[in-house]
């Protein structure tokens, strides 16, 4: 599906959910009950600290554990106000989390200048509604989950169960919508985003379920002391899950680091790396690579000139394209070796390796790695356009690449980068159509 | 619960055993030591039976220990301090009030001496008897300080707190400190080090952060017994933190990995001329031995390593400019090595982890009387960072075979940097590499006579030679007479 209309129908979805909160909340507002106020304010102060202390996955996710935990455990838990039924009360708790939860992201915003994302709002305000659509509207056997649940008082550990089951169902959808509205950014498929997804984040959200049903479960017994008291575990955990993105980080920015000591050096035009590195991923991701193989994918690209450092002096202009084909592969292979000699970049060798292996070679011999034939490509192309990509600039340089097609260059590749760069507005339609692939 | 980190149970008599020869005073003595633990664990265990104490119910102990096994079989050794999650630990501490003295001894004999890992025998037997005999002090404790164990199913928030939480906290430090106070023994009788110290250094590499166990420990219990949820509060509140605990195992792997790829990186770069191979590997090693002698610890020890194994990576921008085969040291050698600092900076500028090693590879040209590169700083004014870079590379450049003379000895190298002591290095950080060598004696490095006639000459910007040219080729710096 389109983004924009993926966007919009999310907001509309979140919109019509507060709406019909605020409607049915409303007499509980006129009427808030004294003893009940210590837990609501338990409550929203725990997810306005949760969302402005906010951890970044892996990938640049952003995902607030302990307010989305906070948020549902509030949906669950028994003691909300108002004399009224089980409904009414469910959107008290769908207001008050979008409250709170602007307010967090506004004192986020006011810390460390990240803007308030409407699409976030909107998502934490749908896993919310789901929750309460699960536990206390939808009528099971002529009364809700959460009065039945709550007649449980010998079986607690069935009623955390199916609290868990709540919470797991409300993620779910949480994290259903995330995956649609990332490939959707990112042009990637649905699939592939999905599953990367979840290894990049389903410890922490099973985490998260869990914990929500044990605020919820523990409620009853301690009260609001309980809200940041049963936190403390998955505090922990997104502790753990800082200092791995941080060290993540640190990796990311070695490899940029060393993608610059060919541009120091002399070797390459600057951010040449750099830019064969980002264009490679968008390539690689239209030709439906995982997350993974792209990350190997961008640190071979951002090293795939490195063995120019073992030349004696620069080339002049240092584009690899203009040198002749045997230096070509010779600075492959010192690329290569440098990197064969780690154990982690090791399988970023044999991409490296075959940067410059022409594509009739790789029918011949044994098939190229498809990072090497993206890298070949997408190098190529950056050396003829250097960093102006004019639509004049980007059409001659496809153009004369077109000649090569087949020979030099894979043609499943080079067609994705055409696409690519089509989708990207870097080239017209009149140019795309021309080049007749 | 902490395991030696001195290595004392799991490698240190192993070591002894595979690669000295047995041994025997030492390892006899250890084994009575193990045995002394495990004695006394059976007597307080058999004691308190006898003194009427309610039996545990096994049905939980049971629970306990199999999930204790599981922590200590997933235990990450090499964790940064302040930041281990130990789920044994947690559970351990758990077992004071839902089992009591009794039942905590067996869970914590179990725990480690079921953990699903190679481990030796010994060190399976010493960390099971320390744990089991932590369980029972922990135990005693808790029922000294008033703690209702098992608990009942009803109990009032006070009760809770003063007859749980309070209890647990006392006893849970009491178990913590006997920990420590435990490995300290094997450490003197493995190491030679003296228990007290080694005690207390176990003691503070756990950091504020152990603390956090004993408040989940009490969650636990809160959910188990008097919420009501029972066994199913495993998952609820260990699923969690078991998720941390192998989060951080994983952490603790890639940093590793992370700091290897650079040392490997950095010494792949090197290869390109046989003088320059392994030096920056070699000053790393100087520097840190160097930053610990002087007290540099924990994250700054990191980044002084890093700040080392990188400092001359700026070099790849120079090295096309530098003037080759020439006898005499140049003007234009001097002016386009003088860039190298700054250059290696503009690369590494972008890396957050390296943002406070950087003064340390900006400056480590400089030197005290003012007169080195880039920014003519003088004496304290230069980061400590690069005055430990500038001795550890003036060092390993005197001890290394040059085009153009020999290898020093160490002492000669010494006598050699003791000199410049003042004018171009810090003495004190002088001293403290003289300190760190008496302790563990220096290698020089030699290449072969037939490397060196096929290389011609090449100079080497380290040498401390280079450096007083330097210095006679700048500007007198203003305010030194």
């Amino acid at each position: 599906m389109n983004r924009l209309t993926l966007d919009r129908a999310v907001s509309l979805l979140a919109g019509l959910i507060v709406l019909a909160g605020l409607v049915l909340a409303a007499p509980v507002f006129l009427e808030l009950p004294g003893e009940t106020r210590v837990g609501h304010a338990a409550f929203m102060l725990t997810i306005a600290a949760g969302e402005t202390w906010r951890t970044s996955v892996v990938g640049a996710r952003r995902f607030a554990p302990v307010a989305l935990a906070a948020s549902l455990a509030w949906a669950m838990t028994p003691h909300l106000p108002g004399p009224w039924l089980a409904d009414h009360r469910g959107g008290f708790v769908v207001v008050g989390t979008l409250v709170a939860t602007v307010l967090g992201m506004w004192v986020h915003q006011r810390r460390t200048g990240a803007p308030i994302v409407a699409r976030e709002v909107a998502l934490r305000v749908i896993v919310v509604g789901v929750a309460v659509l699960v536990y206390r509207v939808l009528p099971v056997g002529g009364s809700t989950v959460c009065m039945l649940v709550e007649g449980w008082s010998e079986q607690r550990w069935a009623a955390a169960l199916v609290m868990v089951g709540t919470a797991v169902a409300a993620m779910t959808a949480y994290l259903t919508l995330g995956v649609m509205l990332r490939a959707a950014d990112h042009h990637a498929r649905l699939g592939h985003t999905l599953t990367d997804e979840v290894s990049a984040v389903g410890p922490l959200a099973v985490a998260t379920t869990l914990t929500a049903a044990v605020i919820a479960i523990a409620y009853e017994g301690v009260g609001p002391v309980g809200v940041p008291l049963f936190l403390v575990p998955l505090l922990l955990l997104q502790l753990a899950v800082a200092r791995q993105s941080a060290i993540r980080q640190a990796r990311q920015q070695t490899l940029q680091a060393l993608s610059r000591l060919t541009e120091q050096g002399g070797f390459t035009p600057p951010g040449h790396s750099a830019r064969v590195a980002r264009l490679s991923v968008l390539v690689g991701r239209r030709l439906g690579m995982h997350e993974r193989e792209l990350a190997d994918l961008e640190a071979a690209a951002l090293l795939h000139d490195l063995g120019q450092v073992s030349l004696r002096r620069p080339i002049p202009g240092g584009a690899t394209l203009e040198v002749s084909p045997l230096d070509q592969r010779r600075i492959a292979q010192a690329g290569a070796a440098i990197l064969a000699r780690t154990t982690e970049l090791a399988r970023l060798a044999p991409v490296v390796a075959d940067q410059a292996t022409p594509a009739r070679r790789s029918d011949e011999l044994t098939a190229t790695p498809l990072g090497a034939r993206i890298i070949k490509v997408v190098n190529s192309y950056d050396d003829l356009i250097g960093g102006h990509p004019d639509h004049d600039a980007v059409a001659a340089a496809l153009a004369r690449m077109r000649l090569s097609v087949g020979d030099e260059y894979d043609p499943q590749v080079f067609r994705a980068l055409c696409a690519v760069l089509h989708r990207d507005k870097q080239m017209s339609s009149h140019a795309y159509a021309r080049l007749d692939i | 619960m902490t395991e030696p980190r001195t290595s004392a149970a799991s490698h240190a008599p192993s070591q002894g055993r595979v690669r000295r020869g047995p041994a025997p005073a030492s390892s006899w003595l250890v084994s009575a030591y193990i045995a002394l633990l495990t004695a006394l664990l059976v007597t307080v265990a058999v004691l308190e039976w006898r003194s009427g104490i309610e039996t545990p119910r096994w049905f939980v102990v049971g629970v306990l220990a199999l999930l204790g096994a599981l922590g200590a079989s997933l235990r990450e050794r090499e964790l940064g301090p302040s930041i281990g999650v130990s789920f044994g630990t947690v559970v351990l501490a758990a077992a004071l009030p839902l089992t009591g003295p009794i039942g905590a001894a067996v869970v914590g004999y179990l725990n480690y001496l079921c953990a699903w890992r190679p481990q030796r025998l010994r060190a399976r037997l010493f960390n099971a008897s320390m744990s089991g005999c932590m369980g029972a002090t922990g135990g005693i404790v808790y029922v000294v300080m008033g703690g209702v164990t098992p608990l009942p199913a009803e109990v009032t928030p006070i009760r809770l707190l003063t007859g749980v939480a309070l209890p647990l906290v006392v006893g849970y430090s009491v178990m913590t400190l006997l920990n420590c106070l435990l490995i300290g023994g094997m450490a003197r009788l493995v190491n030679g080090v003296p228990a007290l110290s080694a005690a207390k250094r176990t003691l503070s590499s756990l950091g504020p952060l152990y603390f956090t166990h004993a408040l989940i420990a009490f969650l636990f219990v809160v959910l188990w017994v008097p919420a009501g949820v029972g066994l199913f509060s495993v998952v609820l509140i260990l699923g969690p933190l078991l998720i941390a605990q192998w989060t951080l195992s994983r952490d603790a792997e890639e940093r590793r990995s992370h700091s290897r790829t650079v040392t490997t990186l950095v010494a792949a770069l090197e290869t390109a001329s046989p003088y320059s191979e392994g030096h920056s590997g070699r000053v790393a090693a100087l520097s840190s031995r160097i930053g610990r002698r002087l007290g540099i610890t924990g994250e700054h020890a990191d980044e002084l390593h890093f700040a080392a194994l990188l400092h001359d990576i700026g070099l790849v921008a120079v090295a096309p400019r530098l003037p080759q085969g020439e006898e005499q040291i140049s003007v234009d050698y001097l002016a386009s090595i003088g860039e190298h600092s700054e250059a290696g900076v503009r690369m590494l500028k972008d890396i957050d982890f390296l943002r406070e090693a950087l003064p340390g590879i900006l400056h480590h040209h400089e030197r005290v009387d003012g007169r080195g590169y880039p920014s003519g700083l003088v004496g304290e004014e230069i980061p400590l960072f690069a005055r430990v870079i500038a001795v550890a590379d003036a060092f390993d450049s005197l001890t290394a075979t040059r085009s153009y003379r020999d290898p020093l000895s160490q002492d000669q190298a010494l006598a050699e940097l003791r000199q410049r002591s003042g004018t171009q290095l810090d003495g004190h950080v002088v001293e403290a590499l003289a300190s760190v060598l008496s302790e563990r004696p220096w290698q020089p490095t030699i290449i072969a006579e037939h490397v060196r006639e096929a290389h011609g000459t090449v100079h080497d910007h380290d040498d401390p030679r280079v450096s007083d040219l330097y210095a006679a080729w700048s500007p007198h710096p203003d305010g030194v007479a």
